[in-house]
């Protein structure tokens, strides 16, 4: 159904359109808490980064916010995560158990975010594998393949990499229209930017990360992915946080399993 | 970011009626009548008489046709005298009365004068009792054509009656020897006189207004408004009329010409939607030969589902609907297709930038029978192929159309019409994606006339949209089949009773079946073949109303309809908590009664006449509906998916008031109409956040409800004769939503919020070869949400929002322009050709702004403007013979 979207852009195309940046006053207003904690069945992944949203003229990457006190909590046992540099927060020794319910909670400038996430069991990535015909410069499409488990809910979360560089875009599938199926699924790396050094080309590496995730992280970037809205006109709106608190971001306990391919 | 306060909306009001009382004021200067001439006429012909004293005293006159062709002789002696002395002296004894507009004097036919006071019949009630109904069928002599809205008058009284949407009239007169005129938009005015003895039937054929120009200009009657009716509210598009307004790629949309009406907004840059009075696309009701249209555009909205070739009239309500409509919110647009030449065969058609049209139309048996065959189909794939990109190669993308109809007389009594309309729009990449919809509707109705006075008319009709996507890989294939089919019952009667009151009643039955999706899928993509549950409802609806001329210049409208939406099993019905989640269901059984939703919908209209040509028109009106569109996109989007009410999802509410100024200026060369209303809106439909559209959860899950309003002021100015017509509007309006869930549960501007928006629309005819227009627009930019801050996730800049459509695009303007050029115009061949300039000077307008990191320095955010349609230049050819 991804298709159709592009179909429809293809309309204003055809008409002639043209684009142009321009000025726009920003009203920089709200300051908010930022958090991303990821914690997964791998050693050595447990980060929670903390931040601040940042102006509009603002440069500056990554906002990290230092001083907070990080901890999570599973089955009884607190652990606190160490900040190892700015506002990034870090416990190498926690690995997630897949089944298990992790509690955050942050406290930072008085203020206290907590969230809680349910590693759901792995999903074996069985295949990711390119058909020849469908390598394109600018637009390749991949296939992943996994059979989804009948027994319970699934939603994945596949993140992109070209070349060991994170995309922006990223894949999510659930199990809605396939309950308990060998599911091959394409998954499109594309460069839409107007830079022609980020083409596709022979001998580039594409990766997928495959996500387990639970359905208030699913719900969190189904609806980050929406945030902008739509061109024909979908009101944007901030996603559906499972944080507590008023702090943007997620707090996910995930599987994680990692395929490569390059490009023959 | 300003508020616009019910306080401030109050305050434009009085400043509105403070305008009023002005003009009132200055329309009183009369200077022209007090020039002195001197003057000698003897037993000259009216209209010689006219040009004489014209030419003495500068004074220009204007008159209709039947002052220029008055077989009156004028004689007068005037010394010195004022044109007021000399003119009263001229009319003395003679059927004509004459005016100062500005600098001009108008002369007008006058049937009372001459007449002894106290012999107007009307005004003698003894006489009552001598009353007959004279009724019949007005239509073209042209083409049989039934006229639609044509005025039949009892000339010198104000009795007068309107042809329906069949072009029947009845009207009751006195026995004797009486005379009517007869009037349309667009035709002669006719004359007649009749001797009535008893009910009488006449047939009346008007002749086409050849646009002739005289040397002094022709003030049109007919082009007069009806002043006197409730109705307001409401604009009656005669195709012919608008014609010559430039539209983009020059296909001609009705849809588009009523986007320039105040109170009408486009939906988006190009678009076919339409948004009426605040309310959202999905508010309108489109019904085509009495078939609802779901949807209403092709190519994603850029042009609408109506070929005008095969369109005789185009009826917009506003307010105030009739009561025999129902199921929109905020308009009725009622669309009437041409019958089909009943006199001769003829072929017409043209080609523009990307459609070509044909349409065939004549008499089957002369007289008794006819058809029409009107088709259109675009040819921009036919480029595509062209292209040396083979993704583009095997590329569809078009559109087709094909309204089909036919009637027979049956005898003086029966008609019966067959009408049907199929459109579809295809368009895939490269064989592996598509997406194809469409709709098809089938009328067929029964005109029987039970009396003079009783018209009835039983429709059967049948409507069905759907649309289907599918995506072919090499070991997978999937497809998405969405459909709405309608079946429908219609029984309308129309009883003229006397002079004062004419009651209209009636029933309505739609049984609709919503199939929400069909999901079929092959290959290995995993994905399993299913139905979504379908919805079927019985909507049913009772009314009558009266229109009750209480008086000399009082009229009143007073209707009532009730309607029972009935939601039907089988079925499964679902219980949903706040958050979304399903906490229970409820089987129901085949025919099994899940919920009756019943809403009784008053509706009241009321008109005072101020003076001969000025009148106050109060209405209020109740619609509810039961159908919804659930979108969140600004054009119109096949893939939108239609829902019925379910025990969930309630009947949409709206009730308005409205408050309207009507007059006639100038002789009635100009009509100025000013309404303002508010609009009281329940049980609004809108995604929640991070709503999934594709999902197989019960649709109420993705869905938040709440209240809306809507006020404004509309001004219009029109001028509907001379070789220079158009209009000028200006809108000043609010539109505002409150969703528990969104925007932190305040109140928010809708999508359709403009606060200020006008339109200028000017045609002039040159000469008989030529004819120019221009129309220029401008509104202010779409509310919409841009973001108020940005933070890093996931390694990337996302945005943060705070309020929702609290911001605005850039206000737009657009200046169109158009030409057209008759190559030939013989009895048999004629031909012409159409120029047009969208956006003459290139305003980029835009279409949406976008937030985005600077490429080269990825930390910057930019803003990115995206405009479409600058200097969009087309032309179209266009024959007939």
């Amino acid at each position: 159904m991804k298709n159709i979207s592009y179909l429809l852009l293809l309309i204003p195309v055809l008409l002639g359109s043209c684009e142009k940046v321009i000025d726009l006053k920003y009203t920089d207003n709200e300051v908010k808490y930022v958090i991303e904690g990821t914690l997964t069945n791998e050693p050595g992944s447990c980060t929670v980064l903390l931040s601040k949203t940042r102006n509009f003229k603002d440069s500056n990457p990554f906002n990290g916010l230092s001083g907070g006190l990080v901890k999570i909590e599973n089955n009884g046992t607190t652990y606190t995560l160490p900040e190892v540099s700015p506002g990034v927060y870090k416990l190498s020794t926690l690995t997630g158990v897949p089944g298990q319910t992790y509690h955050l909670t942050v406290a930072v400038e008085g203020e206290t975010f907590s969230a809680s996430s349910t590693m759901p069991f792995p999903v074996p990535f069985d295949d990711f594998y390119l058909k020849p015909k469908d390598f394109d410069s600018l637009r390749t499409i991949t296939y992943v393949k996994y059979k989804d488990p009948a027994t319970q809910t699934n939603f994945y979360w596949f993140e992109l990499f070209v070349n060991d560089k994170r995309q922006r875009n990223f894949s999510l599938m659930n199990d809605q229209f396939t309950p308990g199926q060998e599911v091959n699924t394409a998954v499109i790396f594309e460069n839409k930017t107007d830079d022609l050094s980020r083409n596709f080309k022979k001998g580039d590496k594409l990766a997928l990360e495959m996500h387990s995730i639970d359905a208030s992280v699913y719900l969190y970037l189904f609806s980050l992915s929406a945030a902008e809205g739509s061109d024909n006109g979908a009101a944007p709106a901030n996603p559906l946080s499972n944080l507590k608190g008023g702090a943007l971001g997620f707090f996910s306990a995930q599987t994680t399993q990692k395929r490569m391919l390059v490009i023959p | 970011m300003k508020k616009y306060g019910p306080k401030r909306f109050l305050a434009v009001i009085a400043l509105m009626l403070l305008f009023v009382l002005l003009m009132q004021l200055t329309t009183h200067a009369q200077m022209p009548l007090e020039k002195r001439l001197t003057i000698s006429l003897k037993a000259e012909p009216l209209k010689t008489a006219l040009d004489k004293i014209s030419k003495l005293s500068q004074v220009k006159f204007t008159y209709n046709e039947q002052v220029a062709n008055s077989p009156v002789k004028i004689s007068l002696e005037a010394k010195n005298k004022t044109l007021n002395e000399v003119l009263t002296m001229a009319f003395s004894d003679q059927p004509f009365k004459f005016k100062a507009l500005d600098q001009e004097i108008h002369v007008q036919y006058d049937a009372t004068k001459g007449k002894k006071p106290g012999a107007d019949p009307a005004a003698n009630p003894a006489r009552n009792a001598d009353k007959y109904s004279l009724s019949g069928t007005i239509s073209s002599s042209k083409t049989g054509e039934t006229l639609i809205a044509a005025t039949i008058r009892w000339v010198g009284t104000k009795v007068a009656s309107i042809s329906n949407e069949y072009g029947f009239y009845s009207i009751t007169l006195p026995k004797g020897i009486q005379q009517i005129e007869v009037s349309a938009i667009g035709f002669r005015s006719l004359t007649k006189s009749i001797d009535l003895n008893g009910p009488m039937r006449l047939n009346i054929a008007l002749e086409e207004d050849a646009n002739e120009l005289e040397t002094v200009s022709i003030t049109a009657t007919s082009a007069k408004r009806d002043i006197e009716n409730p109705q307001m509210g409401m604009e009656r598009i005669n195709l012919k009329e608008t014609k010559n307004i430039p539209m983009v790629l020059g296909e001609r949309d009705v849809i588009k010409t009523l986007q320039l009406l105040p109170g009408v907004k486009s939906s988006g840059e190009g678009a076919g939607g339409f948004f009426v009075r605040g309310g959202s696309a999905d508010q309108n009701m489109i019904l085509l030969d009495e078939a609802p249209v779901y949807g209403a555009s092709h190519l994603l909205g850029f042009f609408s589902t109506f070929n005008s070739d095969a369109i005789k009239n185009v009826t917009l309500y506003k307010s105030g609907m009739p009561a025999q409509y129902g199921g929109g919110l905020s308009s009725v647009m009622d669309v009437k297709m041409n019958d089909g030449n009943l006199r001769k065969f003829g072929v017409s058609g043209g080609v523009g930038m990307i459609a070509a049209r044909l349409n065939v139309e004549g008499p089957i048996q002369k007289e008794k029978s006819s058809f029409l065959i009107s088709a259109r189909r675009t040819y921009l794939d036919a480029f595509l192929k062209l292209s040396k990109d083979s993704a583009i190669r095997n590329s569809s993308l078009y559109f087709y159309d094909v309204n089909a109809k036919a009637n027979y007389i049956l005898g003086e009594k029966d008609r019966i019409y067959v009408s049907g309309y199929f459109g579809r729009d295809v368009l895939s990449a490269d064989n592996l994606a598509g997406i194809n919809w469409g709709n098809a509707t089938a009328t067929l109705r029964w005109n029987h006339l039970f009396s003079n006075k009783l018209f009835s008319n039983t429709s059967l009709i049948f409507s069905n949209y759907n649309y289907k996507i599918s995506t072919n890989e090499e070991e997978s294939s999937l497809s998405l089949f969405s459909q709405i089919r309608d079946f429908n019952f219609k029984e309308d009667l129309q009883w003229f009773i006397n002079d004062k009151n004419t009651l209209s009643f009636g029933l309505n039955s739609i049984y609709h079946t919503i199939k929400p999706g069909e999901v079929r899928a092959e290959g290995n993509s995993g994905m399993v073949s299913q139905d979504l549950e379908n919805r079927y409802a019985l909507d049913n609806a009772i009314y009558a109303s009266n229109t009750w001329k209480v008086a000399e210049g009082l009229s009143l409208t007073y209707g009532l309809r009730l309607s029972a939406f009935s939601i039907l099993g089988k079925g499964t019905y679902y219980d949903i908590n706040n958050a979304g989640q399903v906490t229970g269901e409820t089987t129901y059984k085949r025919g099994e009664v899940v919920k009756t939703y019943i809403n009784l919908e008053p509706r009241i209209a009321a008109s005072v006449q101020l003076s001969e040509s000025a009148a106050l028109k109060a209405s209020y009106v109740r619609n509810a509906q039961n159908l919804h569109l659930i979108s969140n996109s600004n054009s119109a989007s096949p893939v939108d998916r239609w829902t019925a009410s379910t025990n969930i999802i309630k009947p949409e509410l709206s009730d308005q008031v409205s408050l309207g100024y009507y007059k006639n200026l100038a002789g009635d060369r100009y009509e100025l109409t000013i309404e303002t209303y508010y609009k009281d809106l329940k049980n609004q439909i809108d995604y929640r956040n991070g709503a999934d559209i594709y999902t197989n959860k019960p649709i109420e899950t993705q869905l938040l409800f709440g209240k809306g309003r809507a006020y404004g002021v509309e001004w219009l100015l029109k001028k509907k004769t001379g070789k220079l017509t158009g209009w000028l509007a200006y809108t000043l309006s609010k539109s505002e939503r409150q969703v528990d869930g969104i925007n932190n549960n305040r109140w928010y501007n809708t999508r359709q919020d403009r606060t200020h928006d006008i339109s200028i629309v000017a045609m002039y005819e040159l000469n008989k070869k030529w004819s120019f227009s221009a129309n220029w627009v401008f509104a202010t930019g779409n509310a919409v949400t841009f973001p108020n801050a940005k933070y890093t996730l996931l390694g990337e800049s996302y945005f943060y929002y705070s309020a929702r459509n609290a911001d605005r695009m850039p206000a737009y303007h657009r200046l169109d322009l158009g030409a057209t050029h008759i190559l030939k115009k013989r009895k048999n061949f004629s031909s012409e050709l159409s120029f047009s300039l969208y956006n003459a000077y290139g305003r980029s307008n835009a279409y949406r702004i976008a937030f985005r990191e600077n490429e080269n320095e990825p930390n910057v955010t930019e803003a990115l403007k995206t405009s479409l349609f600058r200097f969009v230049p087309s032309i179209s050819y266009d024959f007939k013979f």
